[in-house]
């Protein structure tokens, strides 16, 4: 009488090989998704254009009226406005929105508005320059924002020499979207 | 007997080969997230940032010393890193790699490396009014 | 007489089989969401909060230029009523929260030092 016995260990092989495909396959699913978490989160670039908006903001404010003073090329000595600091706005506020050796239009965009008394319904002033065609993005709602340009909008009191006191409304808008968006 | 013996070796081969993928795992994301392209993005723009901030007769001392170790490694001479070409901010630091931010500032920037040696991997930018 | 006994363990293949299944399924599930996280975290990503930042973050916050040109305006203003009107529009501003700073402290440091001189 002869009794062979198929043991556990041969039925098993089977099963181990069955198993370890699975654990492969499981290996790979998640190099692949960490592979794909790494590339989405760092080929995601920084968007600074907040930041510049707000220092070219500042820029201007400061070119326009720094310790409660107006810049005497804008407002001359009877307290009205120059027209010609408007032609050379960004000239005599040290700003370049040329970009050298390109046809593209500037990346930026600042129009300042001077609102007597603070009445926004009358502006007396208002001083332009860069891109204008971004202005309309400016009131694109936040979640449809993503691919869009940047705006800041500033705004602070100014007072003449003769005690006028001007609302001055700065509206920055920076678009440099490649280099900021994927 | 022999059941035993074979149970952990191919436990312990197990258990090496899993340590293994996760050890090549770490360092993958370890390498991505001091890579190249990223110190290049994140710098250049720093840069054209800190230069749309600066008014002329001001210094600024930059600490790029982890852009000098990846440019060491990619075989690109540390004064290279840096420069600043018609109103670009230009971060370099491989061969075929490069980032330029555009800065707004209407202003004369000279950008160059530290020589002292406490101030290795620093730079120096001076400002000044452009002409 | 030959007796051969097989011993079937078919039943224990098959659950472990559907127990990997079901395990990749939700790896599988796991992995989307945290691929979708991975780019909602990258949006978020701002130089200085995940990279050794040039600046310090008080270069870009913590202070409010236009509001203290708006409170040198207020100190230089000589008409009294006009004073009076502004420091009402700037307050009604504040409390609106339009100023990153404090309006009544940065106010009360401004008229210390202008008062000096």
């Amino acid at each position: 009488m002869i009794k062979k016995i198929n043991t556990l260990k041969g039925i098993n092989k089977k099963g181990d090989k069955l198993i370890s495909v699975y654990w492969f396959a499981i290996l790979v699913i998640v190099a692949i998704g960490i592979v794909l978490m790494v590339n989405t989160f760092y080929g995601e670039n920084y968007d600074v254009r907040s930041q510049e908006a707000e220092i070219l903001a500042q820029k201007v404010a400061d070119c326009i009226y720094f310790g409660g003073e107006f810049n005497s090329l804008i407002v001359n000595p009877q307290g009205g406005f120059r027209e010609d600091f408007n032609d050379n706005f960004l000239k005599m506020c040290n700003l370049n929105f040329t970009i050298e050796g390109g046809l593209e239009r500037p990346p930026y965009y600042v129009e300042v508005g001077f609102f007597p008394d603070g009445d926004l319904k009358k502006s007396s002033f208002t001083m332009l320059d860069g891109n204008k065609n971004w202005k309309p993005d400016c009131s694109v709602g936040v979640s449809q924002r993503a691919n869009l340009v940047t705006c800041k909008e500033k705004e602070f009191f100014a007072v003449t020499k003769s005690d006028s006191v001007y609302l001055i409304k700065i509206l920055s808008i920076v678009g440099k979207i490649d280099e900021n968006t994927n | 007997m022999n059941r035993k013996g074979e149970f952990l070796v191919e436990n312990i081969v197990f258990i090496v080969l899993n340590i293994l993928y996760l050890v090549i795992l770490i360092l993958f994301l370890l390498k991505q997230g001091s890579g190249a392209i990223i110190l290049e993005d994140a710098y250049s723009k720093n840069i054209a940032l800190l230069i749309d901030s600066a008014k002329p007769t001001m210094t600024i001392h930059l600490n790029l010393q982890d852009l000098k170790t990846v440019s060491d490694k990619n075989g690109i001479s540390f004064s290279d890193v840096l420069k600043i070409n018609g109103n670009y901010a230009i971060i370099k630091l491989s061969e075929k790699g490069g980032m330029k931010y555009h800065f707004f500032n209407y202003i004369n920037v000279t950008a160059y490396p530290d020589k002292d040696p406490k101030y290795e991997g620093f730079y120096i930018m001076t400002f000044s009014k452009m002409k | 007489m030959k007796i051969q006994i097989k011993m079937k363990n078919k039943k224990g293949q098959v659950g472990e089989t559907l127990t990997w299944i079901v395990a990749t399924i939700l790896i599988v599930i796991m992995m989307i969401f945290f691929i979708f996280g991975a780019s909602m975290l990258g949006g978020t990503k701002k130089i200085g909060s995940f990279r050794p930042s040039l600046t310090s973050a008080s270069s870009f916050e913590g202070s409010d230029p236009f509001l203290k040109k708006s409170i040198i305006s207020y100190l230089f203003l000589k008409s009294e009523p006009k004073r009076v009107i502004l420091d009402k529009t700037l307050a009604r501003n504040a409390e609106a929260g339009n100023f990153s700073i404090d309006y009544n402290q940065t106010k009360t440091e401004l008229l210390m030092r202008y008062s000096k001189r």
